[in-house]
C-alpha cells in the first residue's frame, strides 16, 4: 500500500473519479473479452489473435515482473481506503489491511490463470467508496463507548440515529444495522429528553418547530477531568472520538495525563496550533521539550500528513478529516500567523508552568507572555527615546534566543483566558439578575496571590496615568521593549444594574492582528466611582501601535458571570499624544452595536440563539433530570459562502463541544446550488446547566457537500472563549470576540433569543471535519 | 467511447518532469486542441481515443486496419504525486517520456525517469518514445537536438522533437510507440508459432527455451 495521506480531501476526490472512469474502461474491456472468447473459444488458430486481442501478452510479460496481478488503480484504491480506515482507530488498521489485502487476492483470480483480471469493477469501487464511508461511521462507535462509559457522566445513546442512518442508506449498506445497537452504553441512562433522534432534517424544514434535542454530555461531574481535558485536547486535536478508546488503555494516555496534570494551564492553542504549523516545525521543535506529550502527538498528527505511517503513536488520526484541515489550513494563511504567535507565545507559557505551581492567574497586567509572539508581530514602541532601542529590539526580534529567554523570565502572571481577537467589543444590552453560575473569573479575583501580583506593578505608577512610555525598570532592561501602558481610575459609572455596580475594564486593540489580546482590571466592588490603579500592558511597538485603536469598556462584573456592558471609550492611538503622560479623564460612551465583524472572505450565518435554564431545586443545584437546561440554536441563513466549487451545496451541522458524539451533531439540510443559503433550521441540546455554559461551546460548521465527500466552508464557535474547558486547555474554545459576544448575550438575557451576523471563519479543529 | 468496438486496448503512459507539457501532448494527441493554460494535473488522469492501426509488415492477421481503443495515462509531475504515478506505470504498455526543450532540468531529469520506468514497468525495457515538447519555442530553447538524441540512442529509443501548442510531430510521435507495441505483440504472440518451440497446443510454453535475441526484450 502507498500512503496518500499527504492529499487532501479534493485530490483524492479527483484521483477516484478518474480511477472510477478507469475501472469503466475494464468493465468494458472485459465484456469485449468475454465476447471474444465465446466467439474464438475452441478455434486454435484465432488462440494467438485471442492473446493479442485481449492484452494477454502484456499481462503474462508483466506477471514476470510484478507477481500480483494488481493494477495501478488498485493499489491506489486501496490505499486510499485504506488511509481512511486507518485514521479512524488504529485498532482497525490491521482489519483493514487484511481485508484489502485479501481483497487484492481475490482479484487474482482462481480464475483462469492466464486472464488478468481487469481490476476492480465500478461497482467495486462504489464498495470501496461506501466501505470508507462505513469505516468512517463504524469505526468511531465502538470506542466513543469508552470514554463517557463513566458512572458519573449521564450518556445518552440514541437506539437509533436517523442521521447516520440516513447517509448509511444511500450507500445501501446494511451493516451499519447491528452496529447501532451496540452503542447502548452500560450507564444506560437516561435517554430523557432527547426524544429520539428525529431527523432534524424531516422535522424543521422551513420553520423552527419541532427542533431535534440533543442532550449535552455534562462533564460536570466525572472526577477525572484532566482525563477529559487530554480527551478534549486529544480530541481538539482533530480526531473524531474513537481515540479516545486509545487514552483509556493506553499508556500514552496516562502520560498525557500526568503531563497535563503537571501544568494545568496548558494553553489551549499550544497543542493545536503547534500542530498547526507544519512549516514551523523547527520552531516547534524547539519549543516542544518542555512537555513532549501532549504537544507533541497533536503535532505528529499532522505530521503525519506528510510522513509516511512509520511514526509510531498510540493515537492514530483520521487522515481525510487532517487533510481537510490541511486544506482550510492553506487557505488561511494570517490565522496560522496568528495561531504561531499563540503558539509561541503559550508554549512559552507551557514551559514556565511547569515551574511554576500557581494557576488561573488573571492577567490584568503583566505583558510577558507577549514577548515570544512579537517576534511576528510588528512591535512598537511608545516612549521617546525610540531610535538606539529600536535597533537593539530589532536585533532582539530577530534572535531566536529571546524564545528562550522569555520562557525563563515570563512571571506567574498568565491569563489563561488569553484570547487573540480582532475585534472585542461584545454587545450586552442588559443586566442580568438571573439565577447563578459561578464564575470562573471570580476565584481569580480573590485570589490574594494574584491581586498582590498585580498591585506590584502598581506603586509606581500611583497617580499617573499613560498610555505612553513607561519607566518601568524592571522590564526595561530585560527586554528593552516598551509597552502600552495604563492605569485607570472611573468616576459615575451608571448605575444600570440597580445596585452598587461591581466593575472591571476590558481593554482591547483593534483591528489586533498581532493578537494582543484583550486585558481586563480587577474587579471594584459596590462603587459606582471605582478606582483601579491598575496597569494594562501591551507590548508593542509604536509603530504598530498607531495603526490600532484600543477600546477600553467598562462592564459590570456579575456573581454569576453574566457580565454586562456599562460604558466604553475608543482611542484612536493613531491620535494619542504618547508625550502626554497626565492622567486623562475620557469619557465613557454607550455602544448600541458592534462594529461589522472583519469578513475573511468566508461569508456569514446570520443565527440566533438563546438559553433556557433549568429550573434549580431548593438544594441549589440542579439535578439532571428532565428539567435541565436547554440551548436552542436558529440557524437562519448564509451568505456569500466561498465558492470552492463550480457551485456548492451548502449545509450546517452542529455540535456542543466538547460533545462529539454522533447524537450530538444535529444538520440541516442540504440546500443545492446556493452561496446564500437559507435553512431556518433549529437545533436543541438539553442537559445544559449553567455551569456548562462556561466550559462547553457550541460549534456550527458549513459544509459543501460534494458527491463523494463533504468540504468546510467555514464556521463559528459560539462559546466563552475562554481557551479551557472543565478545567483543561482545548484548542476549540477559540470563540471571537464577536461570537464571545452573542454568546454572552445569550448568557444575559436568558430565554430570550439574541441574533446576530457572524462572519464564518476556518476552524482548525479537526472535530469539524467529523463528517 | 469504450462501447467495446474495438480489436485492441492498449494502454500508454505520459511521464516526464512537471510542466513539460504531458497533459497538453495527450490533449494535441485526442481532441487536436491546445490550451496554455497550466492546470497541474492532480495525480493522475487518462484521456481515449480511437485509432486504426495498420501494420507494415505483410502479415496476415494485421493487413486490414486494426481498430485500437487508446488508453493515455496522463501522471502528475509533480513530487508530491510520485508515489501514486509510479503505482501506474505497471499497467502502461508503452511511454511517452516527456521534457521541455526549454528545461534543461527537464531533460536532465529524463536519466531519473528511465530508471523508474526500468524499475516500475512491466517488463526492464518496455517501449518507450522520448519527445522534447515545446520546440515551437526556438528561442527558448535550453537543450540542443543533438544532445537529444544522442540521450535517446543511448537507451535505444526513438525521440522526436514536438510540439504540443502546434501538434508538430505529436501524432506521429504516438504512432510510432504504438508501432513499437503492436509489433512487440505480434513478436511475442509469433514466438509460439515456431515449429522448434513447444506448439501452444500441447501445454504452456516452456520460457526457458525463449529465443535468445527476444529474451530480454518480450517475457512471453
Amino acid at each position: 500500500m502507498i500512503d496518500l495521506s499527504h492529499l487532501t480531501e479534493e485530490e483524492q476526490g479527483k484521483i477516484m473519479t478518474v480511477l472510477r472512469r478507469d475501472a469503466e474502461l475494464k468493465k468494458a474491456e472485459e465484456e469485449r473479452i468475454r465476447k471474444l472468447e465465446k466467439i474464438l473459444h475452441s478455434d486454435p488458430q484465432t488462440d494467438t489473435n485471442l492473446k493479442y486481442m485481449t492484452g494477454e501478452w502484456f499481462y503474462e510479460a508483466k506477471s514476470l515482473r510484478h507477481q500480483d496481478k494488481i493494477h495501478g488503480s488498485e493499489i491506489i484504491l486501496a490505499s486510499m481506503k485504506q488511509g481512511k480506515a486507518v485514521g479512524l482507530d488504529g485498532s482497525l488498521r490491521l482489519d483493514r489491511s487484511k481485508a484489502l489485502s485479501s481483497r487484492g487476492s481475490d482479484l487474482v483470480p482462481p480464475m483462469k490463470p492466464a486472464r488478468c483480471r481487469e481490476g476492480l469493477q465500478p461497482q467495486e469501487i462504489n464498495d470501496a467508496e461506501k466501505e470508507n464511508r462505513i469505516s468512517a461511521f463504524r469505526s468511531p462507535r465502538t470506542p466513543r463507548h469508552n470514554p463517557f462509559n463513566r458512572p458519573s457522566l449521564s450518556i445518552f445513546e440514541p437506539p437509533e440515529n436517523n442521521h447516520d442512518l440516513s447517509i448509511i442508506q444511500d450507500k445501501e449498506s446494511p451493516e451499519t444495522e447491528p452496529i447501532c445497537p451496540l452503542k447502548n452504553p452500560p450507564a444506560g441512562e437516561t435517554s430523557q429528553t432527547s426524544g429520539g433522534s428525529v431527523t432534524s432534517e424531516g422535522s424543521s424544514v422551513g420553520f423552527r418547530p419541532v427542533p431535534k434535542k440533543r442532550t449535552f454530555l455534562s462533564r460536570r461531574n466525572q472526577t477525572e477531568s484532566n482525563g477529559l481535558g487530554s480527551d478534549a485536547q486529544v480530541g481538539s486535536a482533530g480526531i473524531v472520538p474513537a481515540p479516545r478508546s486509545n487514552l483509556q488503555r493506553g499508556s500514552s494516555g496516562s502520560s498525557n495525563q500526568s503531563c497535563l496534570k503537571s501544568q494545568e494551564e496548558v494553553p489551549q492553542k499550544s497543542a493545536v496550533t503547534v500542530s498547526n504549523q507544519e512549516s514551523q516545525s523547527a520552531e516547534e521543535d524547539s519549543l516542544q521539550p518542555p512537555c513532549d506529550v501532549p504537544q507533541v502527538f497533536p503535532n505528529s498528527s499532522m505530521e503525519r500528513e506528510r510522513k509516511p505511517p512509520s511514526i509510531t503513536r498510540d493515537r492514530p488520526y483520521v487522515r481525510t478529516d487532517e487533510s481537510t484541515e490541511k486544506l482550510q489550513k492553506r487557505e488561511e494563511q494570517d490565522d496560522q500567523t496568528q495561531r504561531h504567535n499563540a503558539a509561541l507565545n503559550l508554549v512559552a507559557q507551557n514551559t514556565n508552568k511547569i515551574q511554576d505551581k500557581e494557576s488561573n492567574r488573571h492577567v490584568g497586567t503583566a505583558m510577558r507572555q507577549e514577548e515570544p509572539s512579537l517576534p511576528q508581530s510588528t512591535v512598537g514602541e511608545n516612549d521617546d527615546d525610540q531610535n538606539p532601542v529600536r535597533k537593539a529590539l530589532w536585533r532582539a526580534e530577530t534572535r531566536p534566543k529571546n524564545l528562550a529567554k522569555s520562557m525563563e523570565d515570563i512571571t506567574a502572571s498568565l491569563s489563561p483566558r488569553q484570547e487573540r481577537r480582532q475585534d472585542p467589543t461584545p454587545d450586552l444590552r442588559r443586566v442580568s439578575d438571573a439565577s447563578t453560575i459561578p464564575s470562573p473569573s471570580s476565584s481569580l479575583y480573590s485570589d490574594p496571590d494574584h491581586l498582590k501580583k498585580m498591585s506590584k506593578s502598581v506603586p509606581s505608577f500611583l497617580q499617573k496615568e499613560d498610555a505612553g512610555g513607561d519607566a518601568d525598570s524592571i522590564y526595561k532592561d530585560s527586554y528593552q521593549r516598551r509597552r502600552l501602558t495604563m492605569g485607570s481610575s472611573m468616576t459615575n459609572l451608571t448605575s444600570s444594574s440597580g445596585l452598587a455596580s461591581v466593575s472591571y475594564v476590558k481593554s482591547y486593540l483593534v483591528p489586533d492582528k498581532a493578537n494582543l489580546g484583550k486585558r481586563k482590571t480587577s474587579v471594584k466592588k459596590k462603587t459606582l466611582n471605582p478606582t483601579f490603579n491598575e496597569i494594562l500592558r501591551y507590548r508593542v511597538r509604536m509603530e504598530y501601535l498607531r495603526t490600532q485603536t484600543l477600546i477600553l469598556s467598562v462592564w459590570h462584573h456579575d456573581t454569576f458571570g453574566r457580565n454586562s456592558f456599562l460604558g466604553e471609550v475608543d482611542v484612536e492611538l493613531s491620535k494619542w499624544d504618547f508625550d502626554h503622560t497626565q492622567m486623562n479623564y475620557l469619557a465613557l460612551k454607550a455602544r448600541a452595536t458592534p462594529t461589522v465583524a472583519p469578513s475573511n472572505g468566508r461569508g456569514e450565518m446570520r443565527l440566533a440563539i438563546r438559553f433556557l435554564p433549568q429550573i434549580i431545586h431548593s438544594e441549589g443545584i440542579a439535578k439532571d433530570g428532565p428539567n435541565t437546561g436547554e440551548i436552542h440554536i436558529w440557524v437562519k441563513e448564509c451568505k456569500n459562502l466561498p465558492l470552492i466549487r463550480a457551485t456548492i451545496d451548502p449545509y450546517v451541522k452542529c455540535f456542543v463541544l466538547p460533545d462529539t458524539s454522533r447524537k450530538s451533531r444535529q444538520k440541516t439540510r442540504v440546500l443545492r446550488r446556493t452561496v446564500d443559503p437559507v435553512f431556518n433550521h433549529t437545533m436543541v441540546y438539553d442537559g445544559i446547566t449553567e455551569a456548562d455554559l462556561n466550559e462547553a461551546c457550541v460549534e456550527l460548521t458549513v459544509w459543501d457537500r460534494d458527491r463523494l465527500a463533504s468540504n468546510l466552508l467555514g464556521g463559528l464557535r459560539l462559546g466563552a472563549g475562554t481557551g479551557r474547558s472543565y478545567g483543561a486547555p482545548v484548542d476549540w474554545m477559540d470563540s471571537s470576540p464577536y461570537e464571545v459576544a452573542l454568546w454572552e448575550r445569550m448568557m444575559a438575557s436568558p430565554t430570550e433569543w439574541v441574533e446576530d451576523v457572524l462572519p464564518l471563519r476556518m476552524l482548525n479543529s479537526a472535530k469539524t471535519a467529523f463528517k | 467511447m469504450s462501447d467495446g468496438e474495438y480489436d485492441y486496448l492498449i494502454k500508454f503512459l505520459a511521464l516526464g518532469d512537471s510542466g513539460v507539457g504531458k497533459t497538453s501532448f495527450l490533449y494535441q494527441y485526442t481532441d487536436g486542441k491546445f490550451n496554455s493554460k497550466f492546470i497541474t494535473t492532480v495525480g493522475i488522469d487518462f484521456r481515449e481515443k480511437r485509432v486504426v492501426y495498420k501494420s507494415t509488415s505483410p502479415d496476415g492477421s494485421s493487413a486490414r486496419g486494426q481498430k485500437i481503443h487508446m488508453q493515455l495515462w496522463d501522471t502528475a509531475g509533480q513530487e508530491r504525486f510520485r508515489s501514486l504515478t509510479t503505482a501506474f506505470f505497471r499497467d502502461a504498455m508503452g511511454f511517452i517520456l516527456l521534457f521541455d526543450l526549454t528545461n534543461e532540468q527537464s531533460f536532465l531529469n529524463i536519466r531519473n525517469w528511465m530508471s523508474q520506468l526500468q524499475i516500475h514497468a512491466y517488463c526492464e525495457n518496455p517501449d518507450v518514445v522520448l519527445c522534447g515538447n515545446k520546440c515551437d519555442l526556438a528561442d527558448q530553447r535550453a537543450v540542443s537536438e543533438d544532445e537529444a538524441r544522442e540521450l535517446a540512442e543511448k537507451y535505444g529509443i526513438p525521440y522526436f522533437e514536438t510540439s504540443a501548442a502546434n501538434g508538430q510531430n505529436v501524432s506521429h510521435a504516438v504512432d510510432v510507440l504504438l508501432d513499437l507495441i503492436m509489433k512487440r505483440m505480434e513478436r511475442c504472440v509469433d514466438k509460439s508459432w515456431i515449429p522448434d518451440r513447444t506448439v501452444r497446443a500441447n501445454g504452456p510454453m516452456d520460457p526457458d527455451t525463449s529465443e535468445g535475441a527476444d529474451r530480454g526484450k518480450c517475457a512471453c
